[in-house]
């Protein structure tokens, strides 16, 4: 064997080992070499019930966006399950940067209800409440806000607590809610909370991006996870 | 020379030996705990044990290995698709969150009551929270539920899964 014929065989054991470990830390769910610029990184939470989620951080520009997949698994004839859809879901926010958000648990009466409304002062909106709150859950709720998702077919639509001149948009707020027709209220306050208050769920924010973690934290306890 | 060659290879098999075998022994040795029960694998994590539920495609864990459960849960059945729930120590009212969750998994819809009541139409839950060994009495239409509510889910959780 002549000396290039050693450098070679030797190049070649190294370039084998160098992939050999690649895909043995892949398989260990480690994360070498990341070869897609826009993927971040993959993290588990564990739910608050013990279900384990994967998300996928993922920048987008300047920002980060945590894609959430997502199984819907239904009881199935057997008396097993099945699952039923899988959907890739962006959200601003991962659920541990919304933990500190106290809320109480509402999703039963959610994903039971013939109807959701998801009401708010919309003179507020731009101000107080982003605009990108209420479709934070909308499209998680609702398939015809967002094809894309397609988890849930519960019929939701947006309302105004006040009467708006020129927008037809529903007059709808806590006093409308009930078990059929559940309302959700956008409300500003001191606090980025989620409570009951008699048949309503009240979302309260205190200002216009914590309107957003407010009703991430919301959409994320509809699914389950916190 | 032809000896000089051979030690070379002899040396480069130690080596590439030496870094596979180091390549598969973190590969599969992980220094984590598993355990199988009932043909299922779990991995010890920092906070209980995992595992992963092919028919739903997600991982799950628990606090406690099925076999650490110490109940028969072929005697808990919920009969209907409603079930309701009563707290009578504040220990316990944190459970009734995880109870409305995984009974989900089954259809079934649990209420929460603000008394007890044995009187109803649908069965009634009485969970009492401590950290002794869970008892489980049948009165009328309630289940009395005393003792490690934590086992006593994660035992639910495994029933509703046919692990145990």
């Amino acid at each position: 064997m002549n000396k290039n014929n050693t450098i070679l065989v030797y190049a070649v054991i190294i370039v084998g080992l160098f992939v050999l470990s690649y895909f043995g830390s892949s398989y260990v769910g480690l994360t070498v070499f990341n070869f897609d610029e826009d993927v971040a990184g993959e993290y588990n939470y564990t739910g608050l019930f013990g279900k384990i989620y994967d998300f996928e951080e993922v920048k987008v520009g300047e920002n980060t966006r945590h894609v959430l997949t997502y199984k819907l698994a239904r009881p199935s004839s057997d008396g097993g399950f099945n699952v039923i859809k899988t959907a890739k879901v962006p959200f601003r926010y991962g659920p541990e940067e919304l933990e500190e958000i106290s809320l109480d648990y509402f999703r039963n009466h959610i994903l039971f209800a013939e109807s959701v409304y998801i009401t708010r002062d919309k003179n507020l909106e731009g101000t107080e409440f982003s605009p990108v709150a209420i479709p934070t859950i909308g499209r998680i709720l609702d398939s015809e806000w967002d094809s894309s998702v397609n988890l849930f077919d519960i019929p939701t639509l947006a309302a105004s607590t006040t009467v708006q001149v020129d927008d037809p948009v529903s007059v709808i707020s806590c006093a409308q809610s009930n078990e059929e027709r559940m309302v959700i209220e956008l409300r500003h306050g001191n606090e980025n909370k989620i409570y009951w208050e008699e048949d309503c769920i009240v979302m309260e924010s205190k200002n216009l991006d914590d309107s957003i973690k407010v009703a991430t934290a919301a959409i994320y306890h509809i699914m389950g996870i916190i | 020379m032809a000896k000089k060659n051979h030690n070379k290879v002899y040396f480069g098999i130690f080596i590439i030996f030496l870094m596979v075998s180091s390549t598969i022994g973190f590969m599969y040795g992980e220094g984590s705990e598993t355990k199988k029960i009932n043909g299922r694998k779990f991995v010890k994590t920092n906070s209980g044990w995992q595992t992963y539920f092919d028919e739903i495609g997600s991982y799950w864990e628990f606090s406690y290995l099925p076999n650490e459960i110490n109940l028969d849960f072929n005697e808990v059945n919920f009969y209907s698709g409603k079930l309701n729930v009563y707290s009578t120590n504040e220990l316990s009212g944190g459970y009734e969150e995880r109870l409305k969750f995984i009974m989900l998994y089954k259809g079934i819809i649990v209420e929460h009551l603000d008394e007890e009541n044995c009187d109803l139409e649908d069965q009634t839950l009485i969970l009492s929270h401590s950290f002794e060994n869970i008892e489980i009495i049948e009165e009328n239409n309630c289940l009395y539920v005393n003792g490690n509510l934590n086992k006593f889910i994660d035992g639910i959780t495994y029933k509703i899964f046919e692990v145990i």
